[in-house]
């Protein structure tokens, strides 16, 4: 019987105006090359975040939908809508 | 006058015979007025040569198997459908009912209703006394609804489980985490967390703010998500979670609007708590 772990970015998904990227990794276990378990783990790419530790795949969706117009409006917006104190 | 053939085979050597059963009735055997060939015993009964369709001794009939399990057994061949129902002449649904014994109740009914060119709504229907009536639908965008309701806006289009990484992105300085690990269970676009963080640091003075949420929180307006510490030794207040519009963070309050803040040193402490929102 052998367990082996495969980690993998299993789905990438871009949402909202200010193209948050949605990223779920796959933490696949198998025994004898028989996928028994599955688990996910998510993190959300913001226009303007570091993004330089993300897999090649998502660095270049990254810089394809984070431009600097999108950085500049996802800052205002948040800038508008943080709260009031 | 028709006429009738018996045409011997050069090659063969076999005898066939037509043999009369054992009855006192009269029988007629009529060919078919058209063309074609009546071919008697050839993958119908359960000697037979073919399996494309089988009728065996217990009157189980196999499609494309020789060995039906149940009174109707179908294999699929080399393509992946084992059998395909049709739309009926108008185009628009094809059912499959299930009934009593009888045959009289319709109890329940698995349909597909065309609605457009490669395009089919699922309908599964129970009966509570009356009329089967839908009660579950799979809309051809995806997503099940209820009761025949038809909106994609109220269809429940996903499900799904796993973790985050919780991080205090404002309010402790020189942070180092003990233990940060948050769960997240999305049900439609709702996002419900949690998450349990134990830190080292000094706090800056600054608000908390918690980021790293799975899904980005929906931007339009009013939509701000909300939830509360469980858990937490850096105050003796009860901490209030508010969203960030569109982002993947909320900020820390108590006492209503009193931003959560501290200048204290941090040596393992924890803020743990829920947060649940609405996502894109």
């Amino acid at each position: 019987m052998a367990l082996t772990e495969s980690v993998e970015v299993d789905k990438v998904e871009i949402v909202g105006p200010f193209k948050a990227v949605q990223v779920r990794t796959a933490t696949v276990i198998y025994k004898d090359d028989v996928e028994i378990s599955r688990g996910f783990h998510r993190h959300v790419i913001s226009a303007g975040d570091d993004y330089s530790n993300e897999t090649e795949e998502v660095q270049a969706i990254c810089a394809a939908v984070h431009t600097q117009e999108v950085i500049d409006a996802k800052e205002e917006n948040d800038a508008a809508n943080a709260p009031q104190e | 006058m028709s006429k009738i053939a018996l045409n011997s085979n050069a090659s063969g050597s076999g005898v066939f015979t037509i043999e009369s059963p054992n009855s006192d009735t009269d029988r007629t055997l009529n060919l078919p007025d058209k063309a074609g060939t009546v071919q008697v015993g050839e993958g119908i009964d359960d000697n037979a040569t073919s399996t494309a369709l089988t009728i065996t001794s217990g009157e189980y009939v196999g499609l494309g198997n020789a060995d039906p399990v149940t009174p109707f057994d179908v294999t699929a061949r080399s393509g992946a459908f084992a059998m395909a129902m049709r739309a009926r002449s108008n185009n628009d649904y094809a059912f499959f009912g299930m009934r009593s014994y009888d045959g009289t109740e319709d109890l329940g009914d698995i349909a597909i209703l065309r609605t457009a060119a490669d395009t089919g709504r699922m309908l599964f229907y129970t009966n509570n006394g009356g009329s089967a009536t839908v009660k579950m639908s799979i809309l051809p965008s995806g997503g099940i609804t209820f009761n025949g309701d038809t909106a994609a806006a109220n269809a429940l289009d996903d499900y799904e489980e796993g973790t985050w990484t919780p991080s205090i992105s404002s309010g402790i300085n020189s942070i180092s985490y003990n233990t940060a690990i948050g769960h997240y269970t999305k049900v439609g676009n709702l996002v419900n967390t949690d998450f349990y963080t134990r830190v080292t640091g000094t706090g800056s003075g600054a608000q908390f703010v918690v980021s790293g949420l799975p899904y980005a929180i929906k931007n339009t307006n009013a939509i701000r998500g909300g939830g509360w510490s469980t858990y937490q030794n850096i105050s003796s207040n009860t901490v209030q979670f508010y969203g960030s519009q569109g982002g993947t963070f909320f900020y820390c309050y108590i006492n209503g609007y009193s931003t959560f803040t501290t200048t204290s040193s941090l040596n393992g402490h924890f803020l743990i708590g829920t947060f649940s929102y609405i996502t894109a």
